[in-house]
């Protein structure tokens, strides 16, 4: 992904999804390649010279980056969640602790004499 | 008046390669043959596989370069539901970030290799396997092949809700029935059987171990066939199996079959009295079905789906474990030479305890009626009406319970 978007001089920037549609739309609509839909799309140059990646090269990358930050982001948010249970448990655990002591203390005060 | 034919019903269907005796390659084959009895009954759908490669000549199998011809092909962009076969990281399946507005996406789950129990080229590919599993969240709902696959996903925070249970079909009917087997085989070596490809991650260098402790006690003779495909096979490990066989005492009692045809497969399935597979893993391993349906008692290694898939029936033994298996084998090998020379039926040792011949056949044919055809369709038409629902789309008629079953030409019995 970094190599396209430094053949292409820009960095990569979301949304992708709605992009994307745009350029199959464009081809659907006219057969013509989208590459010269992505390039106005990322230069914002009509006039800009050759397209200098493919729709082919393109969309694997894209569609790859979005695939790994989407798993990073469900990967954080599970450790979250177990960290968070985890944290729980300890709490809970600590309760118990407290209360056992307590208790304990409770009944040395009572003596067994 | 024209009476106007209602739009069809049309599915994407994806998979890194599309080939012949291949798990996920004999899935989609399942799916399509029950999408064609749909259309030649009547129900209007229409179905395309898009994979990066396949030798399955079939109109319907579209062979694609990459992602972006996908995203170019028209039946891409007119699909009503898109199925995604997943085991390994492949480039079509990231095309579930954009799919059209409204489609539906189901998943379906044949696990993925842990990277310890592959060679080293392939480890990246595996890594990016496990990363690319995520894509599973985008879907609506994803199919299990097995309850170890269903676990899988449980544990990586997958909802429970969004997920089923669906086996990949195998033979309805017994092909052998052991009480038949045992009745012809009075005498020869009892024989043991291997069926997978021959890497590590099988467990083969420990079976072969176990065969050596069991060839150098004083035992009634045996012989254990080794049934691979080289091209699929670790290559050292073929190179270290042909040396043994060429120089060492292992031509008595071991036999190599690779490249099995179908046929010599179904062969070697009826010859055998027992089956083997101490694998490290598997995700569903159809070979112990198949080693069911043809009468042949099973030892397992207790990891991945073999405890799920064997339920019972045959004895697990630890992983990794060359004294294991070398005992579950010895013990198969003495009941059954002792009952042959008595003139009796053996008593199968199984983990639910030692079974007469009949009642180990009975409860063998009550499991494998959960894999047949018609509980996978019945399973696969339910996770397609529960993708379409959760893409808020309406079920189609022919697909609602009933219906579906009449369609598809599953009886009341075997739907029941």
């Amino acid at each position: 992904m970094r190599t396209i978007a430094a053949r292409i001089g820009r960095p990569v920037l979301g949304p992708v999804r709605s992009q994307m549609f745009a350029w199959i739309d464009y081809r659907i609509r006219t057969g013509g390649d989208p590459s010269d839909q992505l390039k106005r799309a990322w230069s914002r140059d009509a006039t800009a010279g050759p397209m200098p990646v493919s729709f082919a090269e393109v969309v694997p990358a894209l569609l790859n980056a979005i695939s790994t930050s989407n798993t990073a982001a469900r990967e954080g948010k599970r450790k979250e969640i177990e960290l968070s249970n985890r944290l729980a448990a300890v709490e809970a655990e600590m309760r118990a602790m407290r209360a056992t002591i307590e208790r304990l203390s409770g009944n040395a005060g009572q003596g067994t004499a | 008046m024209m009476s106007e034919r209602p739009a069809p019903f049309r599915i994407a269907l994806y998979s890194g390669v599309y080939v012949n005796r291949d798990g996920i390659g004999g899935a989609l084959t399942c799916r399509l043959d029950m999408l064609e009895r749909l259309r030649r009954n009547g129900v209007p759908v229409e179905a395309v596989v898009f994979c990066r490669g396949s030798d399955i000549p079939d109109p319907r199998v579209r062979v694609l370069r990459n992602v972006a011809d996908l995203l170019l092909d028209p039946f891409f962009m007119a699909a009503d539901l898109h199925s995604f076969e997943f085991g390994v990281h492949y480039d079509l399946f990231d095309a579930i970030f954009v799919l059209p507005s409204g489609a539906a996406a189901l998943g379906t789950y044949h696990n993925i290799t842990p990277p310890e129990l592959v060679a080293e080229d392939q480890r990246h590919a595996v890594m990016e396997s496990f990363r690319q599993r995520y894509n599973l969240f985008e879907t609506g709902h994803v199919v299990c092949v097995s309850e170890f696959n269903r676990r899988d996903l449980l544990d990586i925070g997958f909802p429970a809700e969004r997920m089923s249970v669906v086996p990949c079909p195998t033979p309805a009917t017994r092909l052998v029935r052991l009480s038949d087997k045992l009745a012809k085989r009075k005498a020869g070596p009892i024989e043991f059987l291997f069926v997978g490809r021959f890497v590590r991650a099988k467990g083969v260098v420990e079976l072969l171990e176990a065969a050596d402790r069991l060839a150098s006690e004083s035992l009634p003779p045996f012989r254990l066939t080794l049934v691979f495909n080289r091209s699929f096979s670790d290559p050292k490990l073929l190179a270290w199996l042909d040396e043994r066989m060429r120089r060492g005492p292992e031509r008595r009692w071991l036999r190599l079959v690779p490249s099995a045809t179908d046929a010599e497969l179904t062969a070697q399935y009826a010859a055998a009295d027992c089956f083997v597979i101490p694998s490290h893993h598997e995700g569903f391993c159809i070979p112990v079905i198949e080693a069911l349906s043809a009468g042949c008692q099973v030892v397992a290694a207790d990891a991945g789906n073999l405890p799920f898939i064997l339920d019972g029936l045959g004895k697990l033994v630890p992983v990794g474990d060359a004294a294991g298996i070398a005992d579950a084998m010895r013990a198969v090998l003495r009941e059954l030479h002792e009952a042959r020379q008595s003139g009796r039926m053996p008593m199968l040792g199984t983990d639910r305890g030692a079974l007469p011949v009949d009642a180990w056949a009975q409860a063998v044919d009550l499991h494998l009626r959960g894999f047949s055809r018609e509980v996978f369709e019945i399973g696969f038409a339910a996770a397609l009406r529960a993708s379409l629902a959760a893409a808020g789309r309406e079920i189609p008629d022919w697909l609602l319970p009933g219906n579906f079953e009449a369609r598809a030409g599953i009886g009341a019995a075997e739907a029941a």
